[in-house]
């Protein structure tokens, strides 16, 4: 049982993240009141979806254990190579985004590259930290994150926003909106880890979306559409026009925060998912030493200046379609094998499957290089059947891959 | 294990030294502010990706160019202005 703090810590990882809080602000100014109206929608499609999950004991959720009973398929595969990348582009990112918003809101001396390899490090570092203290460490990052956008919001309303909220503006268009189910990757591995507390789960998912849209009127209030559009950041933008620098000092808190516990997150599932298509033998220090693996490739993606290229956006949103994509694709597969047992949640699966995967289709396809995006999928599928390949080989060649799972399977009864 | 762990912890950290370790010329904001508005100052920022759009701060009248196209703009400016580059 865990407390409903840490319930949130793994169910919102990245519903809280820089990346997310992005697409809420440009939602918020492609539509406000439409904008909403999708979010909802798409919580609604995804919440119905994921219930007809099974326990497959496959890729894992953030913080899982890892069972590695069932056999790998492809559909695995797109999933386990939308995580792994997901994880390293991603983290990439919100890394670099954290250090530039300590220095631009808090302390401008301090570069910003060293903040993000210290931002790494911590989180790193909590890895190896006693299991109780690592659940304090990511409960004060959930409380930072949530408090921060809770009070803005609160402050907003009683301020009484400027911009009087409308459902629709012209610029209003579903192309638009469509982004706003990136928002919920990752839900799928949070509902699959905390299977045993549902109802947490659902307050956790409901307080989480509730206070998204919350944040989304906020934006379209106080700030005029074209401009939370246009912004790079418009969680800032908001946050300065509600509460000056205040607010910005809060949005500052909410970004290093959320980024700390999105990292935290992707490291954990991208880590275990490594052990599962690898089928390492689970136990000892394996998902530390794939965490750190993981956190070198973010560090040398940082080195490297891939945060600088015009295509990391391009990486992270392939990322997260390959992923939406399996979280589809097993959405279908759980609908279809419980058509008989459970009709109505097989007929609502069914229906939230085929529109997870028609958006997520949709939305790779509206990409401004399709090309590229293709190609980046194509070679992270490559890299990801490699790390399925290689270590069967090697196992096999040393004659103890039949026995691996096995041994694995009968550690954990 | 722990050696292991240790020589993990640090390739991941002596990517941080050969980037802090980079000399390059620099000019301090109050130079610069000083500069601003003068004809024969040139602004570029030079920042892509991540570092342009996790920015909130943008210098004024600052003109954009791809770091990765030197070749395609640096014929666009008069040697004689003194052009500042903005990468970070």
């Amino acid at each position: 049982m865990h407390s409903l703090l840490i319930v949130f810590g793994i169910t919102g990882f990245w519903l809280f993240s820089p990346e997310a809080l992005v697409l809420i602000g440009k939602g918020s100014g492609v539509g406000a009141g439409a904008a909403i109206a999708v979010l909802l929608i798409f919580s609604i499609v995804i919440f119905l979806g994921t219930s007809c999950l099974e326990d497959d004991h496959g890729l894992p959720g953030p913080g899982a254990t890892g069972g590695l009973q069932k056999k790998l398929d492809f559909k695995d595969l797109l999933g386990a190579a939308g995580m792994i990348s997901t994880t390293i582009f991603a983290s990439t990112g919100m890394m670099v985004t954290a250090g530039f918003t300590f220095n631009e809101v808090f302390y401008h001396r301090f570069p910003n590259f060293a903040f993000a390899y210290l931002l790494l490090a911590t989180v790193l570092a909590l890895q190896f930290m006693p299991r109780r203290l690592r659940n304090t460490v990511l409960a004060a990052a959930v409380i930072c994150s949530l408090s921060g956008l809770v009070a803005l919001i609160v402050y907003g309303v009683v301020s009484g926003a400027p911009v009087r909220l409308q459902f629709a503006h012209e610029t209003t268009s579903i192309q638009g909106l469509l982004p706003l189910l990136l928002v919920f990757a990752g839900i799928d591995r949070a509902r699959l880890f905390l299977l045993e507390e549902p109802k947490r789960f659902r307050i956790a998912f409901l307080f989480s979306v509730i206070l998204l849209a919350g944040w989304m009127a906020t934006s379209a209030g106080f700030v005029d559409s074209k401009r939370l559009i246009f912004s790079t950041i418009p969680y800032m933008t908001t946050a300065a026009k509600i509460a000056g620098d205040a607010g910005r000092l809060a949005m500052g808190l909410v970004i290093i925060s959320g980024s700390f516990w999105a990292v935290h997150g992707l490291l954990n599932i991208g880590g275990f998912t490594i052990i599962r298509v690898s089928k390492y033998r689970h136990g000892g220090h394996v998902h530390q030493v794939m965490i750190i693996l993981l956190a070198a490739a973010v560090g040398m993606m940082m080195a490297a200046g891939v945060a600088g290229s015009n295509r990391l956006e391009l990486y992270i949103r392939s990322s997260l379609l390959l992923w939406l994509v399996h979280t589809a694709l097993s959405v279908l597969s759980g609908a279809l094998g419980a058509r008989l047992d459970k009709p109505f949640q097989a007929g609502f699966g069914l229906v939230a499957g085929i529109i997870i995967l028609g958006c997520s289709l949709s939305l790779f396809v509206i990409q401004e290089d399709v090309l590229t995006a293709a190609l980046f999928v194509v070679f992270m599928i490559a890299v990801t059947a490699l790390l399925v390949i290689v270590p069967n080989f090697i196992g096999s060649y040393h004659g103890s891959d039949s026995t691996t799972q096995s041994k694995v399977t009968e550690e954990q009864k | 294990m722990r050696v292991l762990i240790a020589a993990l912890f640090f390739i991941l950290f002596s990517s941080v030294t050969s980037v802090l370790a980079q000399d390059v010329d620099t000019i301090d904001v109050e130079e610069l502010q000083a500069m601003l508005g003068s004809e024969d100052l040139v602004v570029l920022d030079v920042r892509a990706g991540r570092d342009w759009s996790s920015s909130e701060f943008k210098i004024q009248g600052a003109l954009r160019e791809e770091p990765g196209d030197v070749e395609g703009w640096v014929g666009k400016y008069e040697k004689d202005k003194t052009i500042v580059l903005y990468c970070a």
